[in-house]
């Protein structure tokens, strides 16, 4: 089979899951394709959003459309690794013989909802840490690994900050992309409104299977990129350190610490998959702007000065990608 | 493939192309640097013999070495590649076949993107303009040497070669002689060829002219146009002006400097000596010289026509100069045979006149006793009562008289009948217009005696703001021609 063929053809899937998530969820189609990318990627996404704008839907409806695994973990202050990883109980055989037996955590799934994520202990945040970046969880000296597709989706609240422990830097940067839940439209929210209504909210039938994903995946890390826009992605993530020479005003004056390697990944991959979603053989610069913000906005962090006036970090990136010069 | 080949073609072709462009700017900077390097060198009086076929030669190789260095720069394919792929929304295809063929593998993606682009038809000359600053560039370039080159045609129709080492003061007095409707002065002039290799082989026998010695030429110049009418009073001081203005700023301050004093006193005293020379008619200048002027040149000279007699205007004089003409062209058959044969002469020389025009520059630069024209020893011989008429004398047979006795400051110029004008006009503007010369008698062969009014001719130099050597040359000029007995 020609290999546009191929394309064509997992292309076509992932029209057909962008169409059965937009039966569900109304908007939000930036989100919906900045998960698919992750998806794409092998990457875990944090949503952020205030309640009621569909983040736990979202994801409840991505696990049963890929017809996969699916587990939900609320996360809460007493929440302990244990919940999430699984635990070595007390088992016994029937010569009344006792053993350790290692239950499995709701991690060992392929789509992990960890819901309002830094409402748990950091802790328990940590005992993700393993598991988001290795796809792998230690109990006990033993060492489980994980099934592929492994993927975290983990929403947050802004506004509720009470009783909330943020997570740390080091944990922000293994989501591969921050994905932001904006209140719908008038005419969005009546949408929601009309299907509110509506029994069965969620489709019933699975679209995707596990090997048509792990095939897209598999493309997706073929499809070529130029040297210059290789070039041009370490120029974008170098703009967006303060020490650098030729930064954007806005990065020397209000950026403590710009973006790690892992964010020059993110836009590597993320600019494939966004390609293949677009149904290209290569990647484009375009591919790359698609991508810089939900790669980028959660890996900078603002000065205080920058935090002391507001500036947005999407403010700053914006400029870092007006100012950087494509080739 | 073929296509992508083609267009890789296409861009190299079109970046070469660009990039010779930009080594031709580059050697045309360069070409343009040399011309202006020449010029100011040969307005400096440097290259005397560089001549122009090897400015042209170099201006040729730096354009053509600028255009093959550019050419053969080496091209930045891939980042040309993609300004064609964002000029065409191509979507980085071509950069990205570029990269899969240079790095191997993904043949598949390769292929695809090989019939993707199959059909492609485009200029890459439309993604890789001209740059903005590269047209600028050309442009700033293009005024600089239209400027350059009008520049260079000005100077080379408006001053020929000169004869200080191509100073443009011969030739400025040369344009500024009487118009060509004058026919007979035009006569006495020698042709422009003739002149400058009168004035080279004047260079050549005192060897590398300096400044103040192409200014004493020039001067010469003056006082043989003045002489022989072929110059009004008006014509005089615009010139003087001109040479004021086209002495080198440079060759002055080295003049000027402690160093230079020297040179440029003794280039005073040699001009003042050659002055002398020639109004005594090769007299010898040593002999001639007062000793109270061989001490430090010019100063004394020019203390001494700071206090000169003063010679007021005589108006019986102008009126009887009013008649003069016409009592001139009867005065003195001998010197009016002389002056048809050749109206700078007013010797009458066996020499004739084939020989006094250039026999009188040689004679002028090189202090050889003048054959052909018109000297002050004429004028001394003819001003002396004793001496009676000069014309047709041998010049050097007087100044064995006149040329022993010390050089009196004074102002009175006799000026024998055949060197003035025989135009009565000419002759009224001479005595009445600006020049400081006052008509204050007649000898009795009808030579008019002419009186310098050295206070005027001061107060004429100082209102034309020569610099200070110059105008002491000027000065010592019309003490010399004061002093003729």
């Amino acid at each position: 089979m020609l290999l546009e063929e191929r394309l064509a053809r997992s292309q076509e899937a992932f029209q057909r899951l962008t169409r059965e998530i937009q039966r569900v969820i109304v908007g939000h189609q930036e989100t919906i394709r900045g998960v698919l990318i992750c998806l794409l990627c092998g990457g875990h996404v944090l949503l952020e959003g205030v309640p009621g704008l569909g983040k736990t839907l979202l994801v409840r409806t991505l696990g049963h459309l890929l017809g996969l695994k699916f587990a939900r973990i609320q996360f809460t202050p007493d929440l302990m690794p244990a919940d999430i990883l699984g635990t070595n109980i007390i088992m016994e055989d029937e010569s009344g013989r006792r053993y350790f037996e290692f239950t499995q955590g709701p991690i060992f799934a392929h789509i992990i909802l960890a819901d309002e994520i830094n409402r748990a202990t950091p802790k328990t945040q940590s005992a993700l840490l393993e598991a988001m970046q290795e796809k792998s969880v230690t109990v006990g000296g033993r060492t489980y690994s994980l099934e592929d597709p492994f993927m975290v989706l983990a929403t947050q609240n802004p506004i509720e900050m009470e009783g909330t422990y943020p997570l740390p830097e080091a944990q922000v940067d293994r989501f591969f992309f921050k994905l932001l839940l904006n209140y719908p439209s008038a005419d969005e929210l009546d949408e929601i409104l009309v299907r509110s209504a509506l029994e069965g909210a969620l489709p019933a039938a699975r679209i995707f299977t596990r090997e048509e994903l792990l095939e897209a995946r598999q493309l997706v890390s073929q499809i070529p990129i130029a040297e210059p826009l290789r070039h041009y992605i370490v120029r974008l993530v170098a703009a967006t350190h303060p020490q650098a020479e030729g930064t954007p005003p806005l990065v020397r004056d209000y950026v403590e610490y710009g973006a790690s390697p892992r964010a020059g990944i993110a836009l590597l991959w993320g600019a494939k998959a966004n390609a293949f979603l677009e149904g290209q053989l290569n990647v484009r610069a375009e591919d790359i702007h698609q991508v810089f913000l939900p790669a980028l906005r959660h890996r900078l962090i603002r000065n205080f000065r920058g935090e002391a006036e507001g500036i947005a970090v999407e403010e700053i990136l914006q400029q870092v990608l007006e100012r950087t010069p494509e080739v | 493939m073929d296509t992508y080949l083609a267009i890789e073609r296409e861009v190299i072709r079109r970046r070469r192309w660009l990039n010779a462009l930009r080594g031709l700017r580059w050697g045309a900077t360069v070409s343009l640097a040399i011309t202006l390097v020449y010029i100011g060198a040969v307005s400096l009086g440097w290259p005397e013999r560089v001549p122009w076929s090897l400015l042209v030669l170099l201006n040729l190789v730096s354009l053509l070495y600028g255009a093959r260095l550019g050419y053969r720069r080496s091209v930045a394919l891939q980042e040309d590649l993609y300004r064609v792929d964002r000029a065409f929304g191509l979507g980085e295809k071509l950069t990205t076949i570029y990269e899969l063929r240079r790095a191997g593998g993904a043949e598949d993606f390769l292929e695809a993107l090989y019939r993707k682009t199959q059909d492609l038809s485009l200029d890459p000359a439309r993604a890789l303009p001209v740059p903005r600053s590269e047209r600028r560039a050309w442009l700033l370039l293009g005024v600089l040497g239209v400027a350059t080159l009008a520049a260079s045609l000005l100077w080379l129709s408006g001053v020929p070669p000169l004869p200080l080492a191509g100073l443009p003061f011969g030739s400025a007095m040369t344009s500024a002689r009487p118009d060509p409707s004058n026919p007979a002065p035009r006569e006495t002039t020698t042709s422009g060829s003739e002149s400058e290799a009168q004035e080279q082989a004047a260079g050549q026998k005192s060897g590398r002219a300096s400044p103040a010695a192409a200014l004493a030429e020039a001067l010469r110049e003056l006082q043989g146009g003045l002489k022989s009418g072929e110059l009004t009073p008006e014509q005089v001081h615009a010139q003087l002006a001109r040479l004021s203005e086209q002495v080198p700023s440079s060759e002055l301050e080295r003049l000027l400097a402690p160093s230079g004093r020297e040179e440029l006193q003794r280039a005073l005293e040699e001009a003042r000596q050659q002055l002398e020379r020639a109004l005594s008619g090769g007299a010898d200048p040593q002999s001639a010289e007062p000793e109270d002027r061989s001490g430090p040149g010019s100063s004394s000279s020019t203390e001494e026509a700071a206090n000169p007699p003063q010679g007021g205007s005589a108006p019986s004089g102008k009126d009887e100069a009013q008649a003069q003409p016409s009592d001139q062209a009867n005065a003195s058959s001998s010197g009016q045979a002389e002056g048809e044969q050749n109206n700078s002469s007013a010797s009458g020389e066996s020499s004739g006149g084939e020989n006094s025009s250039e026999g009188g520059a040689e004679a002028a630069s090189a202090g050889e006793p003048s054959e052909g024209k018109p000297t002050g020893d004429d004028l001394r011989q003819s001003s002396s009562p004793s001496s009676g008429s000069g014309v047709g004398e041998e010049p050097g047979s007087k100044t064995a008289a006149s040329g022993k006795q010390p050089l009196p400051t004074q102002t009175e110029l006799p000026i024998h009948s055949a060197l003035l004008p025989k135009d009565a006009q000419v002759l009224a503007r001479l005595l009445t217009q600006g020049i400081p010369v006052d008509l204050i008698g007649q000898q009795p062969d009808g030579t008019p005696i002419l009186r310098v009014s050295l206070p005027q001719v001061e107060a004429l130099l100082e209102l034309r703001s020569l610099p200070p050597e110059l105008r002491a040359l000027v000065r010592a000029y019309f003490l010399a021609i004061g002093s003729e007995e």
